[in-house]
Formats: structure tokens, C-alpha cells, sequence
């Protein structure tokens, strides 16, 4: 019972620090003190102070609106792209584990050649050579990375399909797209949310090493991405209040995230290798 | 015999993936929107190119012919060894990616190694002392690894352990085994974190084996049941995951290549891109995607010499 | 409506507070051509340091790109030398080539060469040895990470090149050339000893040359070695050995020097302004600023709405405050363009600087009224990493943003340059920064490749610049005989870019290279032929 305690403790506060970082951002444009946008040649690179809390950029823009704002881009677009990869993977692991035969053979294929592509070249040089934008961001995520998801699905529709219960179910005339929903999906509900929970952190870091190339969020959106990665890493010893806050915040996101993840598995009893890291 | 099968079929399967891979290597050379005769022309001082100038580095390049053509070409050609000469510089790009792939390989090498050690010991020690404030400090240790940017680790490093306290190169190879501590560290850092976690884990879950209460019946001290059966019986899933993340290391390679002045892979593939140098791209796709191929069957091949009472089936591992 | 208006007022004051800073200051930002100790003064140490010890320096690329490089090593390292080399005005000055003239119409060049040089091997220089490299050149071109090699545009027409005695080289051309001499400064005429050349005019092996120094180990991506050339013809070098070591991330690179592993940085953008600024205050490194001859241009889309407005391109040039950006993002080395051509360029004339804010607000307004404007601002990637382009973007979208009475949006997106020239050739943007260096000394090709309707930078960059004038001028220029003629041409063309804006000259770099003070006598002069002499181990 104390352990349970525990854990329910540990996901309060972890789902306390995650509901306040995106609270932040969603609330940005009433919480932040300044236009994270305007710029201010005559204070530029101000240290922390009374007028800004958190110092000035190269621009002379409020480094505390910054952060506040900063979130925005990198979680929206790291949601988007992790549900754009489960989609993906949620109709072609129940398209291959479900149908077999020859569709699954070639869709067993196809996601071997995917895995066997370096992800992060793929996205350098998809990002690198269709422009660094949102669209294809996203589109160089989820080419890398609906493997997994599509491998994890697969694997639980093989399993559930093997169970008696479904041949019953087929006998008794049930339609294919109702045991989908019905009988698949509930079951692998819980495994899906995990992986969910692990890609939208590594796909944060990932964004984030886009920027290190500039191909990450474009400026002059603020980022934590790009404020921490991007050119402002020039000033990491002359000014280094700009990189500390949105450190701090990146680092904060994903480790609850991670944290989250782990407590979920904790929670609903997965079994460790059912979830295979990526 | 069923081990002889298995092996030959994963064989055959390598033939259509190793296609497929050489199909998507090609065709990343290839969505480029753009031309890029012009800037090979340029390169060689051609401000002024007319249409013939054009049409004739067209022809020198290949891209003449249509797209089809020109990827049966290409592949038959990396069957023979030859990737094709780079845009830039006009050097033989198998040779050049032959000459970086051990460097890559060494770097990879380093930082599996640092995730074996760290990863793996990190892990041991957590489930040794299970529920104590080592295991809680290490566990919190290892999720910050998951968290923290891989190019802020490598800086941190930088400037602690080369700029600071003068104790290893900041980048380079030129000093041995000294020059790959560092970039080894920032590119396992991750896989520090899941490893270790990982084998806590399964430690902790063979633990919980009744074996292990057997064990402990005959009075073996608490510790040695730990290394003697826990242990050993969760190094084999472990082994796969850290097999598992060579493919990542060898692909996430690239922008801590480029920090550390590490003349691998990844830092000529990175340039190339930025040159739009198509072939050196797909060359570099191609023979990564090979290496990590290849690797992950050698590592699921040993897994079963390993372990032969593993259930073969189907396709899957 | 409230924001906008505090953002205005905001940098209306900011604006006001710099002009006032920039009246006082500006003179003493403007820092001299060229800066740092004298060199000479600082070699006379009374006991001599050991100075067999290595010396490493490091930079973003290859010095020595090898042997398919039209060059093999960079010529700052002293390992080849060139017949022509050019003074601190940019004029052409002898090198392997003693003095040199032309006849009337400048078909028909002579050189008179240097006596009694050697090659690093010992081979003696002469007229058979520039026959040879001429030769070579011709089985061109080549390509190079420094300027490529083309036999066709550095030698237009050439028809012959003979010797009429063993230290007298006579170039005949098809039409007068009457800056040949420019055209050939450095990396023109780039001599070798001819038994370092393969079969196809690329290198089998080192390189090898008359220089100072001579190529000892190179492995390519990592880092080359050179070595003192005790037979050198000249004054020898000081150090015995350098090592150039390839350290592509800006901050590795300055950790390197931070940490003593290297003594110096040097290359293009060898360090951030931010650095330089950090390593001036300290004792124990040394920061030198030197002539560029590169300028940052705004290329903007003139053949398309609104920069092919003249009241739009000129607009903008008037509200650009390019002291503030040299201040503020540059750490003040640069100097404030007016007009197209290198302050460093022989024919530079120079152009006003003319910052108005209030009438370049006026212009716009005029040129795009209050209709929403949507501007796309291309950044290439790799001058992102070089310089502080991004916080200049973003302060020239500011800018563009804030105009009272327009309805302007600016979009920046930061691109490879192979992609981002695709853009613009194809006209699908509306500004991009980018630098350009001086290819020769020589700088009719600049204009006609800029400024001419058919050039091929105004084409690829989408410049869609047209001047009937312009085109004119160049075309005379073309086919001019008369130097004196051609320096007049030069300096109305450059008036022109001052008034019509082909593109938006911002900034005159200077050259930022720093070392550390355990090294003396390494200054920022990016090709002159003392190259590494002077540099040595302090006391």
C-alpha cells in the first residue's frame, strides 16, 4: 500500500510539473511580462536584473517572455508528429498484423528498410534539402519514426488474433472493423500511451539537435530548442543566462515526460520488454 | 538444423531489405528540388555556363538519363565497389567512406562500450542496493541522462574536462584512446540512462524468479545469488538492447562527430548535405544502413548461440 | 493597436539612443586596417625560445584540401607562391615574377622572373618551370575550396605563352587584357615544381613550391603539417613546424585554444565576434583584426514586387543602422558599406553611408502603401554559423515590421546554401544576407556578374537588377583598353550601387583571428606572402 502511496505521490508531482510547463505555454501570451518579439538595440544582453528578470537576448528581447513562450513550438510540434507516427503505425500494424499473409510479409519489409536507415541522417537530410519548415519537420518525424509504433501494434494484434475468443467472435459474425475497436484496441491501449510518452520526449531532444544544425524552428519564434541550440549557444560563455531558463525548461519537459512514462509502466503492470526501447 | 534454416532465411531477407535501402538511399539523393550541374560547374570555375556547358555536366554526372536507369546503374556499380566520385573535391567516395567507417566504427565502438560499462554497472549497482538512496539517486542520475541534449552534454564535457582541469583532448583523434572518452560519453548518454534502468529492471524481475528462492534456501549470501543467477540470466536481453542501439549510435554520430572534430561518417555525410552532394549521400545511406543491417543480425545470430532454447519464429527476433 | 505602438516608441528610442552613441563613438570603433603588434619589433627576444617546438593553430576547413584541390594547400601557408602578389592597396606586386609589362593594346604580356629561387627540392625556378604550370592549367579547370582554377578566366584568350630567354615569359592574348596583372594576383598564377603534378593536373602527392614552408603530413579532415624550407629564397620562416588542425564547431574551437592545445585560430570566421570580445579583456591571448576583402551583401528580389521599387531597395538601405550592427552583433569590427566594392579593392571609391530612418520609413511606405506584404528572408546555413546573421535577420525584420502606416510581415528561414540558391534563382524570396569575397583583384567580373542584366550572380541570386546604363558601362569596360578608362568605369559603377541598390551592401568584414600570447607575430592577413614567418613562440 506505502508503495502505491509512493507512486501516487511521485505522479502528482510529475504530472504537477508537466501541467505547469504546458499551462505556460498555453497561457504564454497573459503570463509573459514583455512582447517576446520586440527588440531593443539599446539593452542588449543585459544581465538578469529588475527589468528583466531574466536578463536580454543578442536583440535586446526579454529572456523571461522568451521562455514563457518558448514551449509553444517545440511541444505542439512534438505532439503532432508523435501523433501523426501513431496513426501511421496504429492502421499499418493492424493493417499487417491483422490481414498476414502477403500484406504482412511486405509491410514486415518495408519497416525492416525504414529500420535500417540512421533516423537522424534521414531527418538532417530531409529537413536539409525540403526547407525547415513545420511541414517538413514533421513529415522527416514520422517517416522515422512509425516503425515503432507500427512493430509495437503488430506484435499485440498477432498476440489477440491467436486468442480463441476472437475466432469465437469471427464465428458468431462479428464484422473485422469491430473487433478492431472493440477487442485490439483496448488492449493495446496502454502500451500505445507509453511509447507515446517516450517518442514526444526524444522527439523534443531531436527538434532540438535540428536547431543545433539551424534546421529546427525557425526564428524568430522563440524556442527552447532554439535558444539553447541555436546561435545563441555563441554566447554561452559571455551571456550565459540566456541558455540557462529554457536548459532548465527543456530538460524539466522531458524528464517528466520520461518520469511519467516510467510511473505509467510501474502503474499498469507492463511487463519491461513489452515496450522494447526505440 | 532449425538453426541452419533460420540463419539461411534471415540470409535471404537481407536481400530485399538491402534493396530496399539502396532504393531510399537513391531516391534521398534525388528529391532534392534543384539542379546540381550548375554548381559543379561553377566549382570548377565555370561562371557563365551556356546550355551545351550544362548538358555536357549533365552528361559527365549522369542525371541525363532517366530516373529508373540511372538507379539500376548506380546500384550495380556499388555492387562492384564504386560509389561514384563526390561533387566536391571529385574524390572516390567508397574509398573515403572506407576510410571513415572504421573512425565511425571506433567512435560507435567507444560509446557501446561506455554504455556497457556505465549502463550495465549503473544498473547492477541500483538493483544491488535496491530501495536505498544509491538506487534513488542513480535512478534520478540515469533519467537525466535520457533528458539532457546530446550537444549540451558534449559542450558541458568540452568545458569541464578539456578547457578546465586540461584532462582530455577537446576534439581530434590524435591522442588515442584519450581523444574518444569524451565523445563516447556525450553519444551514450542516453543509452547510459535506458540501459541502466533496463538492467535494474530485469534484475530485479529475476529476482522476484522462484529460482532464486531456491537459491537462496541453500544459503548462498544475498549477493552472490545476485551475480550468479540474476545476472546472468538478464545479460541476454540485455545484450540485444545495447545491440539494438548500435544502429542509433551510428546514426546519432553525426552532429557529435561534428562538435569533436571526429573525421568520421557522420560529419562527411552532414557537410555533404549541406553541398548537396547527392552521391556521398547515398553512398553514406547506403553503407550505414548495410553496416547496421548486418550488425543486428550478427548480434540476433549470436543471441541465439547464446541462448538456443529461444523459440524461433517467423521473421521476428 | 496599444502593442504596436509601444514596440514603435520603443524603437524609435532605441534608435535615437544609438544614433546619439554612434556620433560619439564612432570613431573610435572604427578600428585601423590593420592592428596588432609589429612582428619584427617583437622577434628580437634575448634568449631564444625553442622554437623546433610545434605550432598549432586550427580552423574550420582543410588548409590543405589535397591533392585534387587546384591548389593543394591554402596560400597563407607559405607553401607556393604565385608570380603576382598584391600590396596592402590591392595593387599588383611582384613575387616570382620581378616586374613585368605590355604592349599597347595589352595583348602581349612580359614577364621577367625572379633569379636564383628554388624549389623546396631544390629544382631551380625559371621559365621552363611557368611553361609547365601553364601547361597544367590548361588541362583545367579545377576545383578548389579556395577560388577555382580556370584557365579561361583567368587568362582570357590566351594564345600562347613562350619564353624568349630562361628567365623571360611572354603571354599572348586574343584581345587586350589590360588588368591581367590583377587577374593573376595569388591564386592566378599559382607556381608549382612540375614533377608534383599527375598526369591530369591534379597532385601525386604533396604539393611543391618555392614558399617558406613545405607540406610535411596532411591527413585530410583532420589536420595537415608543414615545415620550415631552410632553403627558402627569401626571409625564412622563424617556428620550424605548424600544425593547422580541422575543428569545424566555432565553440570546440575556441575551447581548443582555451584549453592550450592550439596557439591560434585562424581561416575565415575563425572566431565569434562574442568570443573575440570575451578573449580582449585577457591578457593571455591576443586578438588581431585585419583587412577583408569580403563584403555582406542584402540581396534582395528586385524582379519582383516590392524591392524591384527603387523607393523599396533604397528604403531599406536608409533604416538599416549598419553602425549599430557592426557595434552590436560584430563587436564592432567592420565597417559601415555604401557601396558594391571592397573597401580593399584597388578601384574601391568610396560611397556615403547615409542612415535615415525617418525618410526610409517614408520610402516604403510610399513603395507598398498600408497593403499587407508578406517578405520571405532567406538565411544560408553556413554563414548562420560564420556570423550573426541570424540576430541581424531578426533585426532587420523588426525593422521591416515596425514601419507606421504598412502592413509588412517578414518570414525568416534559414536554409543550405545549395537549396537557398535554388530559391532565389527561381526568384521565390525577397531578401538573403551573404557575403562575397574578392574572387581577384581584379573586380570586373564582380560587376559584370552582379550588376550586368545578363551576369550570373544577378540571374542565380535573382537579383533582377536592369540598368541600361550599368549594362553599357560594363560592356565598355569589357573590351577597354585603357587602365585609366577602366578605373572610371569602376568608380561610376560603384556610384551607381550606391543610388540604384543591385543589392544592399551592409557590412566590410575584417578579418578576427585570435592566439594565444605563448605565440607572437600572427596577424590577420589573410593572403600575403609572409604567410606564418612572422609567427613563433614568444618568451
Amino acid at each position: 500500500m506505502t508503495l502505491r502511496n509512493r507512486q501516487n505521490l511521485k505522479l502528482a508531482a510529475v504530472s504537477a510539473v508537466l501541467l505547469a510547463l504546458i499551462g505556460m505555454t498555453v497561457l504564454a501570451p497573459w503570463l509573459a511580462p514583455c512582447d517576446p518579439l520586440a527588440i531593443d538595440m539599446s539593452n542588449c544582453l543585459a544581465p538578469p536584473g529588475r527589468a528583466h528578470l531574466l536578463g536580454t537576448d543578442a536583440l535586446g528581447r526579454d529572456v523571461l517572455s522568451r521562455v514563457i513562450h518558448g514551449g509553444r513550438a517545440s511541444l505542439l510540434l512534438a505532439a503532432a508528429a508523435t501523433s501523426l507516427s501513431m496513426c501511421a503505425g496504429l492502421v499499418i500494424g493492424i493493417a499487417a498484423g491483422y490481414c498476414g499473409g502477403i500484406v504482412d510479409a511486405a509491410i514486415t519489409g518495408v519497416s525492416n528498410i525504414f529500420q535500417g536507415l540512421p533516423g537522424m541522417v534521414v531527418m538532417i537530410a530531409l529537413v536539409g534539402v525540403l526547407g525547415s519548415n513545420t511541414r517538413s519537420i514533421i513529415l522527416a518525424l514520422v517517416l522515422t519514426s512509425w516503425v515503432g509504433f507500427s512493430r509495437l501494434v503488430r506484435g499485440e494484434v498477432l498476440k489477440i488474433k491467436a486468442e480463441p475468443y476472437i475466432e469465437g467472435m469471427r464465428g458468431l459474425g462479428a464484422g473485422h472493423l469491430r473487433i478492431i475497436l472493440r477487442h485490439v484496441m483496448p488492449n493495446i491501449r496502454t502500451n500505445l500511451i507509453i511509447l507515446f510518452t517516450t517518442r514526444v520526449g526524444r522527439v523534443i531532444l531531436s527538434v532540438a539537435g535540428l536547431s543545433y544544425l539551424s534546421l529546427g524552428i525557425q526564428p524568430p519564434t522563440p524556442d527552447w530548442g532554439e535558444m539553447i541550440s541555436g546561435t545563441a549557444r555563441r554566447y554561452f560563455r559571455s551571456a550565459p543566462h540566456l541558455l540557462w531558463a529554457p536548459g532548465i525548461c527543456i530538460i524539466l519537459l522531458t524528464l517528466s515526460i520520461h518520469v511519467l512514462g516510467d510511473l505509467l509502466r510501474d502503474r499498469l503492470d507492463v511487463k519491461q520488454d513489452a515496450v522494447k526501447e526505440l | 538444423m532449425a538453426i541452419l534454416t533460420y540463419t539461411g532465411r534471415r540470409l535471404l531477407m537481407l536481400i530485399p531489405v538491402l534493396l530496399g535501402i539502396s532504393l531510399a538511399a537513391f531516391l534521398l539523393g534525388r528529391i532534392a528540388p534543384g539542379d546540381p550541374v550548375d554548381e559543379a560547374l561553377f566549382r570548377i570555375g565555370v561562371e557563365f555556363p551556356t546550355e551545351e556547358d550544362r548538358a555536357e555536366m549533365r552528361a559527365q554526372l549522369g542525371l541525363d538519363r532517366p530516373l529508373p536507369a540511372q538507379y539500376l546503374d548506380w546500384v550495380g556499380r556499388a555492387l562492384r565497389g564504386d560509389l561514384g566520385r563526390s561533387y566536391v573535391g571529385n574524390r572516390d567516395i567508397a574509398r573515403e567512406l572506407m576510410t571513415r567507417l572504421p573512425i565511425t566504427l571506433e567512435v560507435s565502438l567507444a560509446a557501446l562500450a561506455a554504455a556497457v560499462v556505465f549502463g550495465v554497472g549503473g544498473g547492477v549497482l541500483m538493483a544491488a542496493f535496491h530501495g536505498t538512496w544509491v538506487d534513488t539517486v542513480l535512478k534520478a542520475l540515469s533519467t537525466l541522462l535520457l533528458s539532457v541534449p546530446g550537444f549540451w552534454l558534449a559542450l558541458f564535457l568540452i568545458t569541464v574536462f578539456a578547457e578546465q582541469l586540461h584532462l582530455l583532448p577537446t576534439s581530434g583523434l590524435d591522442r588515442g584512446l584519450a581523444s574518444l572518452v569524451l565523445p563516447a560519453v556525450a553519444l551514450s548518454a542516453a543509452n547510459v540512462g535506458s540501459t541502466s534502468r533496463f538492467t535494474r529492471g530485469n534484475i530485479l524481475a529475476q529476482l522476484g524468479e522462484q529460482y532464486i528462492v531456491a537459491a537462496n534456501a541453500k544459503g548462498l549470501s544475498q549477493k552472490a545469488v545476485m551475480l550468479g543467477h540474476a545476472f546472468r540470466n538478464s545479460l541476454v536481453p540485455i545484450i540485444t538492447l545495447i545491440g539494438n542501439y548500435f544502429g542509433g549510435i551510428l546514426g546519432g554520430s553525426t552532429i557529435i562527430e561534428n562538435i569533436f572534430a571526429i573525421p568520421g561518417l557522420g560529419s562527411y555525410v552532414l557537410s555533404a548535405i549541406q553541398n548537396r552532394d547527392y552521391p556521398v549521400i547515398q553512398g553514406y545511406v547506403l553503407v550505414t544502413g548495410a553496416t547496421f543491417v548486418l550488425i543486428t543480425l550478427a548480434i540476433d545470430l549470436l543471441y541465439l548461440a547464446v541462448n538456443p532454447k529461444i523459440r524461433i519464429q517467423g521473421g521476428e527476433s | 493597436m496599444n502593442k504596436r505602438l509601444g514596440t514603435l516608441l520603443l524603437s524609435a528610442a532605441c534608435a535615437l539612443s544609438l544614433a546619439l552613441s554612434g556620433c560619439g563613438g564612432d570613431a573610435a570603433s572604427t578600428p585601423p586596417p590593420v592592428s596588432g603588434t609589429d612582428p619584427a619589433a617583437a622577434q628580437t627576444p634575448q634568449a631564444q625560445p625553442d622554437q623546433t617546438r610545434e605550432i598549432a593553430f586550427a580552423a574550420s576547413r582543410d588548409q590543405c584540401p589535397g591533392e585534387q584541390d587546384a591548389y593543394y594547400a591554402s596560400m597563407s601557408l607559405g607553401v607556393w607562391e604565385p608570380l603576382v602578389t598584391k600590396n596592402e592597396d590591392g595593387t599588383p606586386a611582384p613575387a616570382l615574377a620581378e616586374r613585368w609589362e605590355h604592349n599597347e593594346d595589352a595583348t602581349v604580356w612580359t614577364f621577367h622572373l625572379r633569379e636564383g629561387v628554388t624549389f623546396s627540392n631544390g629544382a631551380p625556378f625559371d621559365a621552363d618551370i611557368v611553361l609547365a604550370n601553364f601547361e597544367r592549367m590548361k588541362k583545367g579547370p579545377f576545383d578548389s575550396s579556395f577560388y577555382g582554377l580556370n584557365i579561361d578566366t583567368i587568362y582570357p584568350g590566351l594564345l600562347s605563352c613562350e619564353k624568349t630567354d630562361d628567365f623571360t615569359v611572354v603571354l599572348t592574348l586574343a584581345e587586350g587584357q589590360p588588368l591581367l596583372d590583377y587577374t593573376m594576383v595569388n591564386y592566378g598564377s599559382a607556381m608549382f615544381e612540375p614533377s608534383c603534378f599527375a598526369g591530369d593536373g591534379s597532385f601525386a602527392g604533396f604539393p611543391i613550391g618555392t614558399g617558406p614552408y613545405m607540406v610535411k603530413e596532411n591527413v585530410l579532415g583532420q589536420y595537415c603539417v608543414i615545415e620550415r624550407n631552410d632553403a627558402y629564397w627569401g626571409t625564412p620562416g622563424i617556428a620550424q613546424t605548424f600544425r593547422f588542425k580541422v575543428i569545424p564547431d566555432t565553440e570546440t574551437r575556441y575551447a581548443a585554444l582555451r584549453a592550450g592545445e592550439v596557439q591560434g585560430l585562424c581561416d575565415l570566421g575563425a572566431i565569434s565576434p562574442a568570443q573575440a570580445a570575451e578573449l580582449e579583456g585577457d591578457s593571455a591571448y591576443r586578438v588581431s583584426v585585419g583587412d577583408s576583402g569580403i563584403t555582406h551583401f542584402l540581396n534582395v528580389n528586385g524582379g519582383a514586387f516590392p524591392f524591384d521599387d527603387l523607393r523599396m531597395r533604397e528604403g531599406l538601405s536608409l533604416l538599416l543602422d549598419r553602425q549599430t550592427i557592426i557595434d552590436r552583433f560584430y563587436n564592432g569590427y567592420g565597417l559601415a558599406a555604401g557601396g558594391f566594392l571592397s573597401y580593399t579593392s584597388a578601384f574601391y571609391a568610396e560611397q556615403p553611408v547615409r542612415y535615415d530612418p525617418e525618410q526610409g520609413a517614408a520610402l516604403i511606405r510610399q513603395a507598398v502603401g498600408d497593403q499587407p506584404v508578406e517578405l520571405l528572408f532567406l538565411l544560408p546555413n553556413g554563414d548562420v554559423n560564420r556570423y550573426p546573421y541570424q540576430e541581424e535577420a531578426e533585426y532587420i525584420q523588426a525593422l521591416l515590421e515596425n514601419i507606421e502606416g504598412t502592413n509588412i510581415k517578414v518570414q525568416i528561414r534559414l536554409m543550405d546554401w545549395g537549396p537557398c540558391k535554388d530559391e532565389m534563382k527561381a526568384g521565390n524570396y525577397n531578401m538573403c544576407l551573404k557575403i562575397q569575397g574578392l574572387p581577384s583583384a581584379n573586380p570586373f567580373s564582380l560587376f559584370r556578374n552582379f550588376m550586368h542584366t545578363e551576369g550570373s550572380t544577378n540571374l542565380n541570386y535573382g537579383l533582377g537588377y536592369h540598368n541600361d546604363h550599368v549594362d553599357a558601362l560594363i560592356e565598355e569596360a569589357a573590351v577597354c583598353l585603357d587602365a585609366r578608362r577602366l578605373g572610371e568605369i569602376y568608380a561610376e559603377l560603384q556610384a551607381i550601387s550606391a543610388e540604384d541598390f543591385p543589392n544592399l551592401p551592409v557590412l566590410y568584414s575584417q578579418e578576427v583571428v585570435a592566439s594565444s600570447s605563448a605565440i607572437t607575430g600572427y596577424q590577420a592577413d589573410v593572403y600575403g606572402l609572409t604567410g606564418y614567418t612572422q609567427v613563433c613562440w614568444a618568451q
